[in-house]
């Protein structure tokens, strides 16, 4: 068990490595994948702007090549080229300065779970928790089943944007019901660093929207597994023996139900740093999804890297523990 | 029932901490506080980099300049200057003699000097800072002499003459050395020795040590370093999410008499709140929780003008952008002009304002806006949308219609346009010319590209025509960026890859001359030029679609950017 764990651990590093390489790589060596100082809406001086741009890109170390050799035509240029210089930074716990304003990427991915942490986690633990409740009880009740089923497949057909539109026409519409707020947090969320009370009503929405998003992923395969386990012959049994039913779905059924439920799970878990830039927009929420999502249009290569480096990692992990959990529920899984 | 309680307690928390949310500011009336949308966060305040309109807007309330623009006159007008300045040509040199306020001061007391101006663009010209852009835009100063008699006179000494000097010499932030280089550090290190390009001066220890202290990102985000002569100091900002200015509560400029527009700060507190998703911000504003909504999107400006005229007060002034369709004449199928000109006949001009500005916006003949009368021509007509016209335009080029489209020595007629993915006003632009093309059987395909790799597109050539934003301004006549051959490619933003010998000595000599008749006349002659060779048909200039809460006053809009002038708003008297 040991030996397969370590071997496991070990690969999810060598493929977090191989995706975070990937990404540096291919970000930077696509057309138009470097920054530039000068775009077309924003002209430099006449006879300035190729030194403007020259300087530009010496002081974000981009005149360097970009790996240790090139292909076409064959050249080998050494040690000193971009690539050696983040591995460098990346052994030491570092994952550079964002060109836009030469803040640590360690600190904007910070500063940005410090918001989507609570967003996503707290979304994805009440469509756990109500996926669980809505599965047991439609895995014994048919017409649930059916409804659920139904309602389910509807959520699961809408896009996020749409259940994030729809919810804030209904809930903080001066026309219809104005009872939260439209966008934001408080304007001491970020300063205090911590949650507070104050912002509740402003997460209310956003998880809301997340919520539903995620729940058909969680509850349509639990609901289907819990009705094979209902109809197996251990079941009858159980119900036989004067077991109740609450007892029998939960005790009995779940157990062999679960490794479903937690293999969704594990598929949902690196959206819980990646955030969710479609409601990050829609609520104007400054989390890990817009982070990355303007990192990526404004080509600022080391917050991108970073972000998918977290995000490859988390999605490592979570299938690491997700393995973990099924083997210990069942150990012929490992 | 138990379930029942803890659901309505839940609710009637929530509720309960709703109201008790800065959702609604308050106001003082001599003081109040304005609440402005903004689509982005200006991701830096460091005055020397300025990367993008919400970084200017915010540097203009915390740093002042020696002048500024006035928008609703379009003038540039004293700041920290007393007067414009008096301009003296000598040999190949131009002389900008400047006089600072009398009554500038820092914050802390000590009085706004000519050495400041000297440390200032020491720090612009400083290399190893982010400072690359507003570099260049003072690479024409080579020194600076102060007045020994008065430390508020000062004389900056540039290369060679240009009318535009008098302007762009008071364009940049003033910064106070005693915040920005408490040690001192650039005092030993001679102005002209950092306005030579000589890469030496980047090893000098004085210079390194200056460079490692300014360059610490969190300097830039603290209230105690991010402060200048300007009426306002940063108060908050959560990065993506809110900026927030508060009034100082003693500014130099306080006890003028009379107070001047540039010199009047109103507002006791602004918050830029970023809000990117228009529909999000139309709602919030609707329910006050925001005050200024500028450069709104047509459809939610018109129904908003519809349904809460009461709440709202709107302008929309044409601004200096001007949506044109490029094409690129070194293409082998767009180097006849002919066939230039047939395509700008392909445009429905005034179906496309109807469509994306909703009616909004000004027509145009060129890139002058119609605003300004003295140099726009209007002897030219505007362009009609033409089909028929256009397809004896392409025979007269040499192309034949038949089964399969337009041909000319057996090579096909086909033509990709390029745009922003992300911009709807562009796609609406692009479906319309596609319809109105496939009327004469031209068949145009369309790609909409992401922003970076499109620019990159440009940038190389690799487009046939495009659809594009120039941002101009009243001011600045010099459009050799735009429209010059060493502008082409990395160097400047010609895409249209237009130009020649003629073209661009007359594009020198529009920048060079002062006298305002002659001007007017050359600029005409570049109009024409440019109607009949067509590198791109300008499609209109945009509106500043903006809309202000009625609580305030005094919002002087303008055309030019940002279309608002938030230090002027005051609290509007009660309505009876």
């Amino acid at each position: 068990m040991v030996r397969a764990l370590v071997l496991r651990v070990l690969r999810a590093l060598g493929t977090a490595w191989l995706i975070a390489s990937a990404v540096f790589l291919l970000s930077r060596s696509l057309p138009g994948g470097g920054p530039h100082l000068f775009t077309d809406e924003r002209a430099g001086t006449f006879g300035q702007q190729t030194t403007a741009e020259a300087q530009y890109q010496r002081r974000l170390e981009l005149q360097t090549p970009l790996f240790y050799f090139r292909l076409l035509p064959g050249r080998w240029y050494g040690t000193p080229n971009q690539y050696h210089t983040w591995l460098g930074q990346l052994s030491r716990g570092q994952l550079g300065q964002s060109y836009r304003d030469d803040v640590a990427v360690t600190e904007h991915l910070a500063q940005a779970l410090r918001l989507t942490l609570p967003l996503t986690v707290s979304a994805l633990c009440v469509a756990a928790g109500l996926g669980l409740l809505l599965a047991q009880c439609a895995a014994r009740r048919p017409r649930w089943y059916r409804w659920l089923l139904s309602a389910a497949y509807f959520l699961d057909s809408l896009p996020l944007f749409v259940i994030g539109m729809v919810l804030l026409l209904l809930l903080a519409n001066p026309d219809f019901l104005s009872l939260l707020p439209a966008y934001g947090l408080p304007a001491d969320y970020s300063a205090a660093g911590a949650l507070s009370w104050s912002a509740v009503p402003y997460f209310v929405l956003p998880v809301l929207a997340l919520t539903l998003s995620s729940l058909p992923a969680l509850l349509l395969p639990l609901m289907g597994a819990l009705r094979e386990q209902w109809q197996q012959p251990y079941m009858v049994t159980a119900r036989a023996k004067g077991v109740s039913p609450r007892q029998a779905g939960w005790r009995h059924a779940l157990p062999n139900a679960a490794p479903v439920f937690i293999t969704r799970l594990a598929d949902l878990a690196p959206g819980v740093v990646a955030g969710a830039v479609v409601i990050e927009v829609v609520f104007a929420l400054p989390g890990m999804g817009r982070l990355l999502a303007e990192a990526a249009a404004a080509r600022d290569v080391p917050v991108l890297v970073g972000g998918v480096l977290l995000i490859a990692a988390v999605r490592l992990l979570a299938w690491l523990l997700a393995d973990v959990a099924n083997a210990l529920l069942d150990p012929r899984l490992l | 029932m138990l379930r029942f309680a803890v659901i309505w307690g839940l609710l009637s928390g929530i509720l309960g901490l709703t109201a008790c949310s800065p959702s609604s500011s308050p106001h003082s009336a001599s003081a109040p506080t304005v609440r402005v949308c903004w689509p982005r966060d200006p991701e830096s305040l460091n005055p020397v980099t300025l990367p993008n309109a919400y970084a200017v807007q915010a540097n203009n309330l915390l740093y002042q300049s020696l002048l500024t623009v006035d928008g609703p006159t379009r003038r540039h007008v004293p700041w920290l200057a007393a007067d414009l300045p008096a301009v003296e040509h000598r040999d190949s040199l131009t002389f900008l003699h400047y006089r600072l306020h009398p009554q500038a001061t820092w914050d802390n007391g000590t009085p706004i000097l000519a050495q400041d101006v000297v440390f200032t663009l020491k720090v612009l010209n400083c290399p190893g800072l982010p400072n690359e852009s507003l570099r260049g835009l003072v690479s024409f100063i080579r020194d600076v002499q102060t007045d020994a008699a008065d430390p508020r006179r000062f004389t900056l000494v540039c290369r060679g003459y240009a009318p535009e000097y008098r302007d762009n010499s008071g364009e940049f932030p003033i910064l106070p050395a005693y915040l920005v280089d408490p040690q001192a550090r650039l005092r030993s290190v001679p102005l002209q020795q950092l306005t030579q390009a000589d890469s030496s001066v980047a090893s000098v220890a004085a210079v390194q040590t200056f460079q490692q202290e300014f360059n610490q990102a969190a300097r830039w985000r603290d209230p105690r370093t991010l402060r200048g002569s300007g009426p306002y100091q940063l108060a908050g900002w959560q990065a993506g999410q809110q900026v927030t200015f508060v009034r100082k509560p003693r500014w130099w400029a306080d006890g003028l008499k009379p107070a001047t527009p540039a010199l009047t700060a109103n507002p006791g507190r602004i918050e830029f709140h970023v809000v990117p998703n228009p529909a999000t911000a139309l709602l919030a504003l609707r329910r006050g929780e925001l005050d200024v909504y500028p450069n709104m999107p047509g459809p939610d400006f018109a129904r908003l003008k519809t349904s809460d005229s009461s709440s709202f007060r709107f302008y929309s002034p044409a601004s200096y952008r001007v949506v044109v369709l490029e094409m690129n004449v070194q293409q082998p199928a767009l180097r006849d002009a002919r066939t230039r000109q047939a395509l700008a006949l392909l445009v429905d001009y005034d179906r496309l304002l109807r469509a994306t500005q909703y009616g909004q916006g000004q027509r145009t003949t060129g890139l002058i806006s119609p605003r300004e009368k003295w140099v726009y021509h209007d002897s030219l007509p505007l362009r009609p949308y033409a089909p028929a016209e256009a397809a004896t335009l392409l025979q007269r080029a040499g192309w034949q219609r038949g089964p399969d489209g337009w041909r000319r020595a057996g090579q096909p007629l086909t033509l990709r346009l390029f745009y922003s993915a992300s911009d709807r006003t562009y796609a609406t632009v692009a479906l319309l010319f596609q319809q109105s093309a496939r009327q004469i059987g031209l068949p145009v395909t369309l790609h909409p590209t992401e922003a970076g790799q499109l620019s990159e597109l440009r940038r190389n050539g690799e487009f046939d025509l495009s659809l594009r934003t120039l941002y101009g301004n009243p001011f600045a006549y010099d459009l050799r960026p735009l429209l010059h051959t060493g502008s082409i490619g990395s160097g400047g933003a010609n895409r249209s890859r237009f130009g020649n010998a003629a073209s661009d000595r007359l594009l020198e000599t529009i920048y060079a001359t002062e006298d305002s008749v002659s001007k007017a006349r050359l600029l005409r002659r570049l109009q024409t030029l440019l109607y009949q060779e067509v590198p791109f048909t300008p499609l209109f200039f945009e509106p500043n679609r903006l809309a202000v809460s009625r609580r305030f006053a005094h919002v002087r809009p303008s055309g030019l950017e940002p279309g608002y002038d938030l230090p002027s708003f005051t609290l509007a008297p009660a309505q009876p």
